[in-house]
């Protein structure tokens, strides 16, 4: 498994690199490396072909982490590892921890990075997932720009119209849960490689009856892509988390709007069924936590 | 027969017993691996190396009708490119084990013009560095004409089917009978009559190592030197220079540390025998490495068995007739052991460890548009296991039976053996009934039972499944092979040579690719030299320094190849006593050895070993016509070959509503007569479980439509397994001097029927009679749901 050859970049600033991407001819095609956990296999198996390789890993500042008023800025080049250890995550957003136990494993985990997988929107991305029920922003610069976008926009939209050529994410920024929420991520694992084949990411605030006040949910591994599921956020409000059977009433109409994607592990509508009962009983374990 | 439990096997370890034979010693051989110091053929580079990257077909059948190497033969770094016409004089790789009557098709070094299956090699590059060749490749311009796949072997054998190969008709390499026959005569009397159907889905087998080649060809001397990833050394010698017309005293096989075969790994391929005349073509050596990718579609499949089988009982659950017609599919050429495999491996066994009266088989071999199909792990062993164990339960379940009760009331009875099955097999020796109650005992079953009342009392799923699996291992007896078209022989070779410090180099024709032979080996030889395991060195895999041997594949290593240690062994062993004897004045009747220490019986007079070594090499005092050296050669040759066997039982609950599998428990009682090392023992039974199960829960090659396997095939990680419960029975063998028999298959073997046996208790009181491998949530809850709605649209009806 070798890649095609391409010309390899290791700028020292963040700079430099936006300088060795901006103006490129039309002929090159860039792609970025962060921790290579899914470049390298697309590059092996020729899947991409880029004639030019710009790594982002001796970029000091991208290393960086930086807690900010309600939040946390996490650099490019953060590894998963060393983000989920931060004191936010423990404090401020435990669901990557359950992320963390559920995604790759340990020699992924310490290479990839948490933007990378955002960048990657891999249709069963668990990071990305969790990332939406935090509402991650990510932070993308050119040379002459800087700008922000919300990951669910970002995730919603076909590759080719997420960065422009000369852009490249400098870092994410991810809000703190509510005070008092509760949270889960919850997978159920596709035998071969242990991505998900249906995977929910919950935020809850719960009322003194236990009803569910406010809730974010998030889905990744059936769906064509990582995405909140919104309407269904909203009918939840109010509504007793541990009635599966009401639960199960309110959420299948919601998933039947949704595209979805299949193997021969599990179908298209096997992942359907699948994701209904991961969210149902995600919410009725959480309402009895 | 004793029972050994984990814990007295592990406390013999305490270094001061004098024998080896039975201790858990820990793999000798490990500490190179563990510190990435293996040497694989991948990690031989040799001076003027050339590397080889394959152009393969995306294609399961299409015509080739344009290929375009110019732009490849230019691009940097390229010495030559071959299409198949380049290469005209090349024969096809034979297959060597061809059932007598079967229509052969070898498998082409490269496309002469028709693909007949996804990964077929269509072209070679060789040049300088091996991504220069990857390079290269890509810009090998082919078109292809593209036709529709054949993919089932069901299809395949349909009136009109297209034939994959233009001269054989039906697509049909063989058809095999077996049996006395008279199936229904028996069944019309019978009280219960059941039609059963059952697949073994098709398998890829996973080594962690790929297939690896370098072939090193000198001009100088017109030797040839041939690296490969190989189980059988010998074998590759012999058919590589049969198909190349090179003289065989020149060839020189060396398989170094082999990462994983399972099977594959001891067949021909195309890839070899081009490799081997490319280093003649070019006089450099020519390397290539399988990628992942390529061991997907290039190398062997294994199972892919389709079945249906008839089965006749008394009231009682007593089999009285049992008639199986498989189809196999066996690819798009015959492989090495092709038509073997699903015929013989499978319909002799087909009546597991039971007496059955009657019984009739038919087996047909069939060509797809599909990668060759060939041993893999029990390699034709499971089919028959799964088939008769679903049969099994089936009649239990029909009859509201017992599983468990039902087997004892099948068992060949001990007063009965060794026992010639009906359909062909003989079974040397087992105590199936004591096996399976201790198995049944270990594992609590009656509360099990208990259990599962309890569970469906719930509307919990719960299931409990058991399987008796039997195999024949440890292949020996040349004729008989000869007989069956297997060209190979039954025999292991063994030099075992003292030198005069006192160590011991063992040379073994059998082949380690992950078994730990350096280790149990050590431990035969050195039980009868009288020295411990360290002194001793074991040395495989170099048919130069091996000349002769068969190789490691059906569990034989230990009852064929350790046999031929021991006896060598016991050769030398009696040569020093009896120059001991001379030495200490006293005859070699009297004498003994111990810890490296020969001494009278009396203990008043020793001698060290390595005395006595030097002795024998040098000739000084001691009478002329003991002659000179320690050093014997053994070829064994088994007449019978040995029966292991053993009962499984798994345990497990079902969602459901989502069709998961939780394989709560999962035991293993293996009788594999006497053990050597317990420790490695269990090791073999826990890897071949993680295979059986894989097979049952997880795996399949899941083909598309062109005969492309699934992007992401499965094998199962640790976190998808059990922790495994393991035991042994233990009947010696009466086929061997070891009393070995073999264990390395049993658990490939017996895991799928006991897993499907459970799955199918669990779901039978639905109303899910057949389910079929690999037991994924969503087929599990397929058929559940089929079932319910079977249900409901009765309800409905009344
Ligand atoms: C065997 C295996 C199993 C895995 N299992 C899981 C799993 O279960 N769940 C899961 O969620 N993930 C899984 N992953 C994926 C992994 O978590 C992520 O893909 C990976 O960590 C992405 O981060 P990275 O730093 O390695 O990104 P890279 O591979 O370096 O990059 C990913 C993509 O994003 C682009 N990119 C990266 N950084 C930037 C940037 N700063 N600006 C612009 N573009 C950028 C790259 O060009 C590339 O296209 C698995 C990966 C492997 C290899």
């Amino acid at each position: 498994m070798i890649p095609h050859s391409f010309d390899y970049m290791r700028p020292q600033t963040l700079n430099d690199a936006l300088k060795e991407i901006e103006n490129l001819t039309p002929q090159t095609e860039v792609a970025i490396l962060a921790g290579g956990q899914s470049l390298l296999s697309a590059l092996k198996q020729r899947r991409i072909n880029p004639n030019l390789i710009v790594d982002l890993g001796a970029i000091s500042d991208l290393s960086t982490t930086r807690e900010v008023s309600d939040g946390l800025e996490v650099g490019a080049m953060v590894r998963q590892v060393e983000f989920v250890g931060h004191r936010f995550v423990s404090a401020h957003a435990p669901i990557f921890q359950d992320v963390a136990a559920a995604a790759g494993d340990p020699m992924i985990r310490r290479n990839g990075t948490l933007v990378g997988a955002f960048c990657e929107v891999d249709p069963r991305g668990d990071w990305v997932a969790a990332g939406l029920v935090h509402d991650a922003v990510l932070e993308i610069s050119s040379l002459s720009e800087t700008r922000r976008e919300p990951l669910e926009s970002f995730a919603g939209k076909p590759k080719e119209s997420r960065l422009k050529s000369n852009e490249l994410v400098t870092k994410c920024i991810l809000n703190a849960a509510p005070e008092n929420s509760i949270s889960a991520y919850r997978k159920c694992k596709h035998n071969a490689v242990g991505w998900s084949i249906a995977g929910v990411a919950v935020v809850l605030e719960l009322d003194k009856e236990r009803k569910c006040r406010a809730i974010k949910l998030a889905v990744a591994g059936a769906t064509t892509f990582p995405q909140r599921l919104r309407a269904l956020e909203l009918e939840l409000q109010g509504v007793d988390l541990s009635d599966e059977d009401n639960l199960d009433q309110l959420i299948r109409p919601h998933l039947a709007a949704l595209e979805f994607f299949g193997d021969s592990y599990a179908s298209a509508g096997y992942r359907e069924k699948r994701l209904a009962i991961q969210i149902r009983r995600t919410l009725a374990e959480l309402s009895k936590s | 027969m004793s029972a050994i439990s984990e814990s007295s096997a592990a406390s013999t370890d305490t270094g001061k017993e004098t024998t080896w034979i039975g201790r858990p010693l820990p793999r000798m051989e490990d500490q190179r691996f563990l510190v990435g110091k293996g040497r694989y053929v991948d990690d031989i580079v040799l001076p003027n190396q050339l590397f080889a990257a394959f152009v393969r077909s995306p294609h399961g059948h299409a015509r080739v009708s344009k290929l375009d190497l110019s732009k490849a033969r230019s691009a940097s770094g390229v010495v030559a490119a071959y299409g198949g016409s380049d290469i005209q004089g090349l024969k096809d790789v034979p297959p060597n084990w061809v059932l007598p009557g079967s229509h052969v098709k070898g498998r082409p070094p490269l496309v002469r013009e028709t693909v007949r299956h996804v990964g077929e090699a269509v072209a070679v590059i060789i040049a300088e560095t091996q991504a220069e060749a990857v390079d290269a490749a890509a810009l090998v311009d082919v078109t292809y004409e593209v036709y529709p796949a054949l993919i089932d072997q069901n299809l395949a054998l349909e009136e009109g089917a297209p034939r994959v190969h233009a001269d054989i008709k039906n697509n049909t390499a063989t058809i095999m009978p077996a049996g006395a026959g008279g199936f229904d005569a028996a069944a019309a009397e019978a009280y219960l009559n059941i039609k059963l159907t059952v697949k073994n889905q098709r398998l890829i087998p996973f080594p962690i190592e790929p297939r690896a080649v370098n072939a090193d060809f000198d001009a100088a001397t017109s030797r040839l030197t041939f690296y490969s990833s190989n189980q059988i050394p010998h074998m590759l010698r012999r058919m590589l220079a049969a198909a190349l017309e090179f003289p065989e005293h020149k060839l020189r096989v060396i398989s170094p540390d082999v990462g994983g075969g399972f099977g594959p790994k001891m067949h021909f391929y195309p890839e070899e025998l081009l490799l081997a005349w490319l280093t003649t073509q070019l006089a450099r050596p020519v390397k290539w490495t399988e990628t992942r990718s390529e061991n997907n579609v290039a190398t062997t499949h294994g199972r892919d068995h389709n079945m249906v089988a008839d089965i006749a009982a008394d009231a009682d659950g007593k089999i009285l007739a049992l008639r199986v017609r498989g189809v196999a599919n066996i690819g798009a050429y015959l492989s090495s052991m092709g038509t073997g495999v699903p015929t013989i491996n499978v319909a002799l066994f087909l009546l597991g460890v039971y007496a059955i009266p009657v019984s009739e088989a038919l087996i047909t071999c069939v060509y797809t548009n599909t990668t060759p199909v060939d041993a893999y792990r029990g390699a034709g062993r499971p089919e028959a296991a799964y088939l008769i164990e679903r049969a099994i339960d089936r009649v239990a379940l029909e009859l509201g039976l017992d599983p468990a009760e039902v087997r004892f009331r099948n068992f060949i009875q001990p007063e009965q053996l060794p026992y010639r099955q009906g359909v062909g097999t003989k079974i040397d020796s087992g105590q199936f009934a004591n096996t399976l109650n201790l198995a049944l005992e270990k594992i609590n079953y009656k509360a099990l039972r208990r259990e599962q009342e309890a569970a469906r009392a719930e509307g919990r799923l719960f299931g409990v499944g058991v399987s008796n699996y039997t195999e024949t291992c440890a292949m020996g007896f040349g004729p008989l092979l000869g007989a069956i078209g297997f060209d190979r022989g039954g025999y292991e070779s063994a030099l075992v040579r003292v030198h005069p410090d006192g160590h011991v180099s063992v040379f073994s024709g059998s082949h380690s690719h992950g078994q730990g032979h350096v280790t149990t080996f050590a431990q035969i030889a050195a039980d009868s030299l009288g020295i411990t395991p360290d002194e001793i060195e074991v040395i495989q895999g170099d048919t130069d320094q091996v000349p002769f041997g068969t190789g490691t594949f059906n569990s034989r290593s230990v009852a064929v190849g350790g046999s031929a240690i021991k006896i060598a062994a016991d050769r030398i062993a009696q040569k020093m006593k009896k120059i001991a004897g001379h030495l200490l004045q006293s005859s070699p009747e009297k004498i003994f050895v111990s810890q490296g220490v020969f001494g009278t019986e009396d203990g008043q007079a020793t001698i060290r070993a390595r005395d006595v070594a030097k002795a024998a090499w040098t000739g000084h005092n001691i009478p002329y016509d003991f002659g000179i050296g320690l050093e014997e050669t053994e070829f064994y040759h088994p007449v019978d070959m040995s029966s292991p066997y053993g009962a499984h039982i798994a345990v497990v609950e079902i969602d459901r509503e989502t069709g998961e599998v939780d394989l709560k428990r999962y035991l293993a009682v293996d009788d594999c007569g006497v053990i050597i090392n317990p420790l490695l023992a269990r090791g073999q039974v826990h890897g071949g479980l993680a295979q059986g199960i894989g097979q049952a829960l997880y795996e399949t090659a899941a083909l598309d439509s062109d005969g492309r396997p699934t992007a992401e095939p499965s094998i199962p990680r640790s976190d998808m397994l059990p922790r495994f419960e393991t035991d042994h029975t233990i009947s010696p063998s009466n086929t061997n001097p070891l009393g070995a028999k073999g264990i390395g298959e049993a658990g490939a073997v017996g895991a799928p029927p006991a897993i499907a046996n459970a799955i199918i208790d669990a779901l039978w009181p639905l109303g899910v009679k057949e389910v079929d491998m690999p037991f994924t949530p969503e087929r599990v809850l397929n058929a559940i749901e089929e079932a319910v709605g079977r249900d409901a649209k009765k309800v409905a009806a009344q």
